[in-house]
């Protein structure tokens, strides 16, 4: 029958091929984690047990069961099935707890500082890529003029200064120097007086607190997008269909979305990958340099006390978030490009 | 990267003197560049043999910039711009060691990806996938409470580890689409053997690319250590930018408008050094592009 | 004799280029006329490309009309001159009176949208009020008349069709909003010799059924006695010889013409005239007088000097020292 083929067609799409590539990543991720956690020489475990014992005057036994409790592993049960207890824990969001905040589940860490990384690097995300479309698509309309060679330095010089230097120099000299921004005010993710809720003060004080960083992510990424844009148009812009469109008698504005627009920034999506591995991943240097309370700074809190779990956890659900958010992006562009749907 | 238009050439990728001053004189901002890198290297390795070890002196807290001390000096009484010039080499070798080691790898993988093709294709790019969507900071940061260093060095193959997926991915397209090329089917028919494809053929079509991998996985790298130095997560010990800057922070000295130009000194180095970097690519990719020869 | 419909008057078009001035096409002149199948032929760079896409204004950018008029007749009792309309006026003159079907079809659909859109936004574009169901109806039935099956067409991609497939529905959607010119460049040399002919009969019945003009241009000379009432001979930008087809193939009057069909080539790409001696001119420095003299078995002083000109038989436009003397010089 043709459920046969059906079955196998799906198999084949390359929407589920992007979805089992997704899991096995997350899933290699979390094996991977299992591993260093025990096998690795001054493995964290060892090294808290040691702790315990010294500063607590605990025996190695109940040295050894608290550490156990606390990173959710059971040493006496063979490997596999410690793996497995494993996996299913973390499926159950059960990432253990923290060392430092006793008690704490990692998983409300999480919950508590995520958000915040997501709306800040998002909405980055969106801005740098909307603009960064717009200026490369101006770009190569406007290809070989003077501003078309100035933005293409000055976007190259951008897109290679690290991040949190660009970070850095706003707070020395907007804010140590010229005295123009109270940085130390804007610390954390909102401001401590205000109550959270979803009144008009609440907002704005939040995006007041979200600016920098998501200034520092668009300077430093936009560059890219606009070059690539920009090439991508260039080359879009010789197709015969482009032409054919031209001399079909369709108005300028319907070729410039729909013939150039959407055929050019579709290699743009293959991009977006590599682009949110590295914004998720840069967060933590961003987030430290603006004391902005996202999961990125606290990772950095939780390793520098040593916060095992809480690391581990945090480290995870990065990972799982870049590799979710490729997901939506590989789906987006399927939705965009009707050669890659139908294989 | 167009380089595979260029089905037919010269195969030469190295220049005549004269060419190059012209393609200088042409590309004035990869001019530019090559001025910084240069600059950059000697620093790196005479500036430590002629600039003093910083020693800190509290006498000399904080002192306003003068000859004797181009930039003035820090809450120590250290002179900033030797701790500078002592930093200098660290990052340099960092950054070019990951560089080579990125490109080699990448090398050797992209081409058994392109060439053989097969199981080990699969295994090596189901591999860079993994490898690509791994949030490198993240990772270095919690091995970093596990792994101690004794090399500084030893970071440099960490970072390669991490750069040569997306290079290996472009080196294995680009092989695959020369493969099918009809100059290198006539190659094979003339009777060359594959180590000269390779070299003769296939590398100079390849060559600009892989100088430009090169200085991005240094830039790459740059990036990476000053920003593991700056949150404190070094796994070595020496003077290091990103440490001078992680001190700044901790000690409070970011906020302090007296300690300006200790603040800027490493911030203008790595943008400096970042910019020049980047625009020496553009040169690099000028002076290896494996042109016709214009009548 | 039927009504001439389009008129293309001593018209020049220059390519800027990094060494020069380009001028592919030199002082030609055309006339078409209703329900004629006129046939434009020479080798690559003779400049019949050019002289099509001026006809619908859709030259590169570095490209320019120096002088000469392109006179169309819009309805009975108007004119109007081609080269001097702004953008906004060819835009309503493109593919509804006059429409182009490329070379290479291959890519001329956008790759994201489907067929059926791009008969749509093409009948919007133009502003025709039309029921949404009455446009496929439209579209189907041209589908069908060029031999393919209108369904599976209009809701398939571009990728989703063949090479063959979508010359032919790229003709359909030129013939969507009745034009009264019909050009096609190259439209068969990218297509296997299977499709070639499935092309060609299909050119003849449009012609018969839709009494459309077209111009047909190509190098091959084989193909287009097939379709072609008229043909146009043209050699480094100019019109060398124009005539009825049957005359100009079996008594070709110009040089260059008997050149071309004792080669009879047949080959794609630079076409190989092995009895003609030399090789194609320079368009940036052509030479003087009559551009073909250098090569030509008849060269007479005069045709050294200068530039030859337009000689009216009774049924054939000749650009010949040769023929000046006898007949009627215009």
């Amino acid at each position: 029958m043709d459920s046969m083929g059906t079955a196998y067609r799906i198999v084949r799409s390359y929407i589920f091929r992007r979805c089992v590539r997704a899991f096995a990543t997350i899933f290699i991720v979390m094996t991977l984690t299992f591993f260093i956690l025990r096998l690795m020489p001054g493995n964290p475990i060892d090294l808290y047990i040691i702790n315990l014992m010294r500063s607590g005057g605990l025996s190695y036994e109940e040295a050894r069961n608290r550490a156990l409790a606390l990173f959710r592993i059971n040493l006496t049960m063979p490997l596999h099935i410690q793996y497995f207890e494993y996996l299913s824990n973390v499926f159950r969001g059960d990432l253990g707890n923290s060392i430092i905040s006793v008690g704490t589940p990692v998983i409300k860490i999480i919950a508590e500082f995520l958000p915040w990384t997501v709306f800040s690097v998002g909405l980055a995300l969106i801005i740098s890529f909307v603009l960064g479309i717009f200026i490369g698509t101006l770009m190569a309309y406007r290809r070989g003029s003077k501003i078309d060679s100035i933005l293409i330095t000055l976007l190259s010089a951008f897109s290679a200064i690290p991040n949190y230097i660009i970070g850095l120099l706003f707070i020395v000299v907007l804010g140590a120097q010229l005295k123009l921004v109270p940085f130390t005010m804007l610390r954390g993710a909102y401001s401590p007086y205000i109550k959270p809720g979803f009144t008009p003060e609440f907002i704005a004080d939040v995006f007041l607190h979200a600016a920098f960083p998501i200034l520092v992510y668009v300077i430093t990424t936009i560059g890219s997008w606009a070059l690539t844009m920009r090439g991508s148009v260039i080359s879009v812009l010789g197709e015969d269909y482009v032409l054919v469109a031209k001399v079909r008698g369709l108005p300028e504005r319907r070729i410039m979305w729909t013939y150039v627009g959407r055929n050019a920034v579709l290699p743009l999506f293959t991009n977006l990958a590599i682009s949110i591995g590295f914004i998720f991943g840069g967060s933590t240097l961003v987030e430290f340099v603006f004391v902005y309370r996202g999961i990125g700074y606290r990772l950095w809190e939780a390793v520098g006390a040593r916060d095992y779990p809480v690391a581990q956890g945090i480290f995870l659900i990065i990972t799982i978030a870049v590799v979710l958010s490729n997901l939506l992006a590989d789906m987006l562009y399927a939705v965009l490009d009707p050669r890659v749907r139908i294989e | 990267m167009n380089y595979l238009n260029k089905a037919h050439f010269k195969g030469r990728i190295t220049r005549s003197a004269k060419e190059f001053l012209q393609i200088l004189r042409r590309n004035k901002s990869g001019t530019v560049g090559l001025a910084i890198l240069l600059l950059f290297i000697v620093l790196g390795t005479v500036g430590p043999m002629v600039v003093p070890k910083p020693v800190s002196d509290p006498s000399k807290i904080y002192l306003p910039l003068s000859w004797e001390h181009p930039f003035g000096t820090d809450f120590e009484g250290k002179d900033v711009f030797a701790q500078i010039v002592h930093g200098t080499p660290i990052v340099l070798q960092i950054a070019f060691l990951t560089g080579l080691l990125t490109i080699l790898i990448a090398i050797v993988l992209g081409s058994i990806s392109g060439f053989k093709g097969g199981l080990l294709d699969t295994v090596i790019m189901f591999a860079a996938d993994i490898i690509l969507t791994i949030p490198f900071i993240p990772l270095f940061m919690v091995l970093a409470t596990i792994i101690k260093f004794s090399d500084a060095r030893a970071i440099a193959l960490l970072l390669a580890a991490f750069s040569w997926p997306s290079i290996a991915r472009a080196i294995r397209s680009q092989i695959l689409a020369l493969r099918e090329t009809t100059f290198i089917e006539a190659a094979k028919i003339i009777g060359y053997s594959t180590i000269e494809i390779i070299f003769r053929e296939m590398l100079p079509n390849i060559a600009p690319f892989i100088a430009v991998s090169f200085i991005f996985a240094s830039i790459n790298a740059i990036y990476a250590q000053v920003g593991l130095a700056f949150l404190g997560i070094v796994p070595y010990i020496g003077e290091n930018w990103g440490i001078m800057i992680n001190r700044a922070y901790t000690y409070g000295a970011i906020f302090y408008s007296k300690s300006f130009w200790y603040n800027m000194a490493p911030i203008l180095m790595i943008i400096l050094l970042q910019t020049g970097l980047i625009l020496f690519s553009r040169l690099l990719e000028d002076v290896l592009n494996p042109r016709v020869r214009e009548e | 004799m039927s009504e001439r419909i389009l008129s293309v008057s001593k018209l020049s078009v220059v390519y800027g280029a990094r060494r020069g001035f380009v001028n592919a096409v030199r002082n030609a002149s055309l006339d078409i006329y209703r329900g004629e199948c006129l046939a434009l032929v020479g080798e690559s760079g003779s400049g019949k490309t050019t002289l099509a896409l001026s006809i619908v204004r859709a030259l590169p950018t570095n490209a320019k009309i120096l002088q000469g008029s392109i006179l169309y007749r819009l309805n009975p009792n108007s004119e109007i001159d081609i080269a001097r309309l702004s953008e906004d006026e060819i835009r309503k003159i493109r593919w509804k009176e006059i429409a182009m079907v490329f070379q290479g079809s291959m890519n001329a659909f956008n790759p994201v949208l489907k067929i059926r859109e791009h008969f749509i936004e093409t009948v919007k574009a133009h502003g025709i009020a039309i029921d949404r169901k009455e446009l496929i109806d439209r579209a189907a039935k041209l589908l069908s008349l060029v031999m393919l099956d209108a369904n599976r067409v209009l809701n398939s991609y571009p990728h989703q069709l063949s090479g063959g497939m979508k010359q032919r529905t790229l003709i359909a959607l030129a013939l969507m909003l009745e034009p009264k010119i019909l050009i096609l460049d190259e439209p068969t040399s990218a297509l296997d010799v299977v499709s070639q002919k499935t092309v060609l009969n299909v050119l003849s019945n449009l012609k018969k059924e839709l009494n459309l003009s077209m111009v047909f241009i190509t190098h091959d000379l084989a193909i287009t006695a097939e379709v072609a009432d008229r043909v146009g001979v043209m050699y480094a930008g100019q019109l060398v010889e124009v005539g009825d087809i049957y005359g100009v193939y079996y008594k070709p009057l110009h040089p260059y013409t008997q050149g071309l069909l004792k080669a009879i080539p047949r080959l794609k790409g630079s076409v190989d005239i092995a009895s003609i001696p030399g090789s194609p001119p320079d368009l940036i420095n052509p030479p003087r007088g009559c551009t073909f003299h250098p090569r030509c078995p008849f060269a007479m002083d005069i045709c050294r000097r200068e530039e030859p000109p337009e000689t009216h038989t009774n049924d054939r436009i000749v650009k010949c020292w040769l023929y000046a003397k006898d007949s009627k010089v215009i």
